[in-house]
């Protein structure tokens, strides 16, 4: 049986990190998952919510719940998106007294999965086919880590991966300093912990520095190569689409 | 004035830069937070059933939280029963003045105190001063911080932020006059015994905090380490406790799941060396007179708030500071408060709104790791999203801030707006990319700079990619 | 009712904070959001084995193995041999001194030599409780798995002044009265009078966080589990 699912990229990587989003469709299409594109998708959210402007985000939870109506599954793209709507869609749902809303809502909310959660969850793939002969370290993004706790499925994804080598990385727990509008709010704060995280990556030796979440990878990313470390960066999905047949994507 | 507060030279952005300059800071922090976090993990793992009593630790708080007039009433009527006097605080200042004039019925100029927090919100010991009454710390790290004419900077250990070599010469310029003392820590701590047992014995009144009170026996407990809650608690002729109206507890039972709790989440301990409890006035042990004084101090105005009053079930362990990365890079200072880190983000600005602490709910990148540890499992990230939203909604905001919000949300809500919007934004992405990288960025993006490299835009949006290649891809 | 204090101006604080506390109860809290649990994690851990351990020791020898880890002095005899124990112990300090309570078993301290020995009567001053070296006890109740002692001023355990004030506490545990966990504590135990729990020697990791055994209470704790 083919599953469908509907992909939420995310406002994000639908702009700045489009081959996170077409390294998706490639893994899923090779494990059988028609993917669908509902084109009125845009953000989550999150990044309203989380600075103070609730009100603001409730009419994007709208928006996005009428995006995703009718999808059997919803495979989203970033690990603090599935967890803004995981815990907070209902609550904003219900600020607007809108019994229909909130019903849709209360509906689709259970079958939004992240990426790297749907495939070991749902279809129950550890081994994708990928090839990368490199040294990885994960590092696992604050969301992914303690808010749906999927450090071990992304881990054995990795694992599972071909001539991959993963390397530990000191501190892995700690948060990278981005905090969406954290990084700018409090910028001194912010260099502070993100210099102490690519001090850990430069410590590990790897080459590339996955993770689940392109906001934070963006982050690192930017001190990585400002500081001409010569580590790269890499959304999973991107790592699992390697060495597929078709090649580049 | 309120929409300027971005720019205010107060708050955390402005008060945490000077600390995380500090080298000698951020080391004592880092190993010290690394250290009880470790220890923190070894006993917690040891608890099998250590998930289910967070829970229960939970479940009794909001109980007590959801009847807490009642629970305070039956509290008073327990403790008067056994001996003890109870009075009510609604704020500090009139704490401070019962507990003066308590001091001064028995015409004392000294006290002996034992370390607590909420004696620090009520600036006590300054106050007392104030009246001719000297009031001396017992608690290690609370006498270095008061010798140093310092501020607390951690809840559980005050003076994280002082080095030995800088305790040593505290010490030998204070209450070691004339000797030389070495600088390892079991040095340290002989001085401060010699120095506190002639105090132990001679003082007559001793001030105390509360870390619970069970209003079914009226037992009141507190949870030390060094033996000088115990020389407080028993040596002197009179006692005076003072607790927020939160530290009540149901039952004796209760007490049991927090005595678990406490110790593992706070020291790293399976339990700490001494735990004392009393059940008012025991004749012929200990004191022969109890006051309990039973504060509000804005609490109720918390517990009015229905998501952030779950900040009323801190039990004070300290794990959340322990595992904080802005509060291991900041230490405690930066918060301007006695409750610093991730509980003082929450709590200071509810129980002090002074516009520096306003700043505090943003003092954090939503990490969640002070949730993960917090022993009552208040959800700190998400009262610290609620506070934010309810600064703004009072008005202290930035007015650029809000109409660019509100611009992004207005595109975000239509797919083809957004579409129109990264196709603009593609087309031009030579001159910014650009721009990005090497030209003269203000506000947002500049500050984004000084520090990181402004990913490129790329050729097209996935949307872009869709409406060509979407159907090819075995859909 | 209880109120004891007159002046007017408190009552009324009485008053107006519970008025203040019952009008914040107004608003419940939101509940919960519905627990969304996601998909199980694959490899959540088992029983570590550290627990596993734990659960098999006897209590005995679990209360034994936590006070050694808080560098306490531990002994473990039977009934007969308590005063060759404590006497062996005594022996190999540096002690001139010991009181004892009232209630304790006086065949305990037959064999100690060469010390001044007082029974407390309850009205020696705190000062010459400060002087004496050493305190020996009964336990009615300890925890195993925290390695506690309650003290709970029974008749062989006296008065709390006394096992504050010496540097030296030597504490005699019957292996029927320990109890595994914290979690019933309070039905051993009655809070009529007052409990001091004591887990391992006074300490302090005030200094860089670094434990220093002893600062104010006993600096030296010695426990003889008696099977
Ligand atoms: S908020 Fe929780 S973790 Fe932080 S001090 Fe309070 S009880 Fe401990």
């Amino acid at each position: 049986m083919t599953r469908t699912v509907s992909l939420f990229v995310s406002c994000f990587n639908d702009m700045m990190f489009p081959k996170t989003a077409r390294a998706a469709v490639k893994v899923l299409n090779k494990l059988n998952v028609k993917v669908r594109f509902p084109d009125e998708q845009t953000c989550c959210g999150q990044i309203h919510f989380n600075t103070g402007y609730a009100p603001m985000a409730v009419s994007l939870v709208k928006h996005f719940v009428e995006s995703f109506r009718g999808s059997d599954e919803v495979v989203a793209l970033s690990a603090s998106c599935t967890a803004m709507v995981r815990e907070h869609y209902l609550e904003l749902a219900s600020r607007t007294h809108d019994n229909e809303l909130i019903s849709r809502t209360e509906e689709l909310v259970p079958k939004v999965f992240e990426f790297s959660e749907y495939l070991t969850g749902v279809l129950g793939v550890t081994d994708v086919g990928a090839y990368y002969p490199h040294k990885v370290s994960y590092h696992p993004t604050c969301h992914s880590l303690r808010s749906l706790h999927i450090y071990h499925s992304a881990v054995e994804l990795l694992g599972a991966v071909k001539g991959l080598e993963l390397v530990d990385l000191p501190y892995a727990e700690q948060c990278c300093g981005f905090g969406g509008t954290f990084s700018v709010k409090n910028s001194a704060m912010s260099t502070a912990m993100l210099a102490d995280k690519t001090a850990s990556i430069v410590n590990a030796r790897a080459e590339t520095v996955v993770a689940v979440d392109n906001s934070c990878l963006m982050h690192i990313s930017g001190a990585l190569r400002k500081n001409g470390t010569g580590v790269s960066v890499m959304h999973l999905a991107e790592v699992l689409a390697q060495g597929m047949d078709g090649g580049e994507i | 004035m309120k929409s300027e507060m971005a720019k205010a030279k107060t708050g955390f952005p402005f008060t945490s830069i000077e600390q995380i300059n500090n080298s000698q800071l951020r080391a004592n922090l880092k190993s010290a937070t690394s250290a009880i976090r470790e220890k923190r993990a070894k006993v917690v793992g040891e608890k099998q059933d250590w998930e289910e009593l967070r829970r229960t630790g939970e479940r009794i708080k909001d109980e007590v939280l959801s009847s807490l007039d009642e629970y305070l009433l039956q509290l008073e009527e327990s403790v008067t029963k056994v001996g003890g006097i109870v009075h009510w605080a609604a704020d500090s200042s009139e704490a401070n003045r019962i507990i003066l004039s308590l001091i001064q019925e028995h015409g004392e100029s000294e006290v002996i105190k034992v370390k607590s927090l909420t004696t620090d919100e009520l600036d006590l010991n300054e106050y007392l001063a104030n009246h001719g009454v000297s009031a001396f710390e017992t608690d290690l790290a609370e006498l270095i911080v008061q010798l140093a004419h310092d501020k607390p900077s951690h809840i559980l250990v005050p003076a994280i932020h002082k080095s030995r070599s800088e305790i040593k010469e505290l010490f030998e310029n204070t209450i070691s006059k004339g000797r030389v003392l070495g600088d390892g820590p079991a040095e340290l701590a002989e001085a401060s015994r010699l120095y506190l047992r002639q105090k132990f014995l001679s003082s007559k009144v001793a001030v105390s905090g509360v870390n619970f009170a069970v209003a079914e026996t009226g037992t009141v407990c507190i949870v030390e380490s060094e033996g000088n809650g115990r020389m407080c608690l028993t040596l002197p002729k009179v006692l005076i406790s003072v607790m927020g109206i939160e530290k009540v507890l149901p039952k004796l039972d209760d007490l049991a799941v927090f005595l678990e709790l406490l110790p593992r989440s706070s020291t790293g301990e399976r339990m700490n060396p001494y735990t004392s409890t009393w059940t008012g006035v025991h004749p012929g042990d200990g004191p022969e007179e109890f006051h309990l004084v039973i504060l509000d101090n804005r609490r109720s105005h918390v517990l009015a708030d229905p998501v952030g009053r779950q900040a009323l079930r801190c039990i004070r362990c300290s794990a959340c500071l322990n595992v904080c990365p802005v509060y291991e890079r900041s230490g405690g200072h930066a918060y301007g408060s006695v409750y610093p880190g991730p509980i003082g983000a929450i709590l200071s600005p509810q129980l002090f709104a002074t516009e520096a602490s306003l700043s505090l709910p943003w003092a954090s990148t939503l990490c969640g790791a002070c949730y993960e540890v917090c022993p009552v499992r208040i959800d700190i990230p998400r009262v610290l999203v609620h506070l934010r939203e309810k600064v703004i909604s009072e008005g202290y905001k930035s007015k650029s801030e809000e109409a660019s919000f509100r611009l992004i949300a207005l595109v975000l809500n239509a797919g083809r707006r957004f579409d129109l919007i990264q196709q603009v934004a593609t087309r031009l992405r030579r001159p910014l990319n650009r721009l990005f990288l090497a030209g003269s960025l203000p506000g947002v993006l500049g500050k984004w700079r000084a520090a990181r490299q402004i990913p490129e835009i790329p050729k097209e949006t996935f949307r872009m990619w869709w409406r060509a290649n979407g159907s090819d891809n075995g859909n | 009712m209880g109120a004891t204090m007159e002046t007017s101006g408190i009552k009324s604080s009485r008053a107006a904070i519970l008025e203040l506390v019952k009008a914040a109860l107004r608003e419940k809290s939101p509940s919960a959001p519905s627990a969304l649990a996601g998909i199980a994690t694959p490899g959540a851990p088992g029983t570590p084995p550290s627990i596993r351990k734990h659960l098999e020791q006897s209590v005995a020898d679990l209360f034994e193995e936590v006070l050694l880890d808080y560098k306490a002095t531990v002994r473990r005899c039977a009934e007969h041999q308590v005063p060759s124990v404590i006497a062996e112990l005594f022996a190999s300090q540096e002690i001139s001194s010991a009181v004892i309570p009232d209630g304790l078993d006086r065949s305990w301290i037959e064999q100690i030599k060469g010390i001044e020995l007082v029974v407390d009567d309850g009205f020696r001053s705190t000062g010459e409780l400060a002087s004496i070296d050493a305190v020996i006890t009964g336990c009615a109740c300890a925890i195993a798995e925290t390695g506690t002692l309650v003290l709970s001023c029974q008749p062989d355990e006296g008065r709390r002044a006394i096992t504050l004030l010496p540097d030296f506490h030597f504490c005699v545990v019957r292996s029927s009265v320990i109890i595994r966990g914290v979690n019933d504590l309070f039905k051993h135990v009655s809070v009529a009078n007052p409990i001091t729990l004591i887990s391992g020697p006074s300490a302090t990791s005030d200094i860089e966080l670094k434990r220093v055994e002893g600062v104010h209470g006993p600096r030296n704790l010695f426990v003889i589990i008696v099977s």
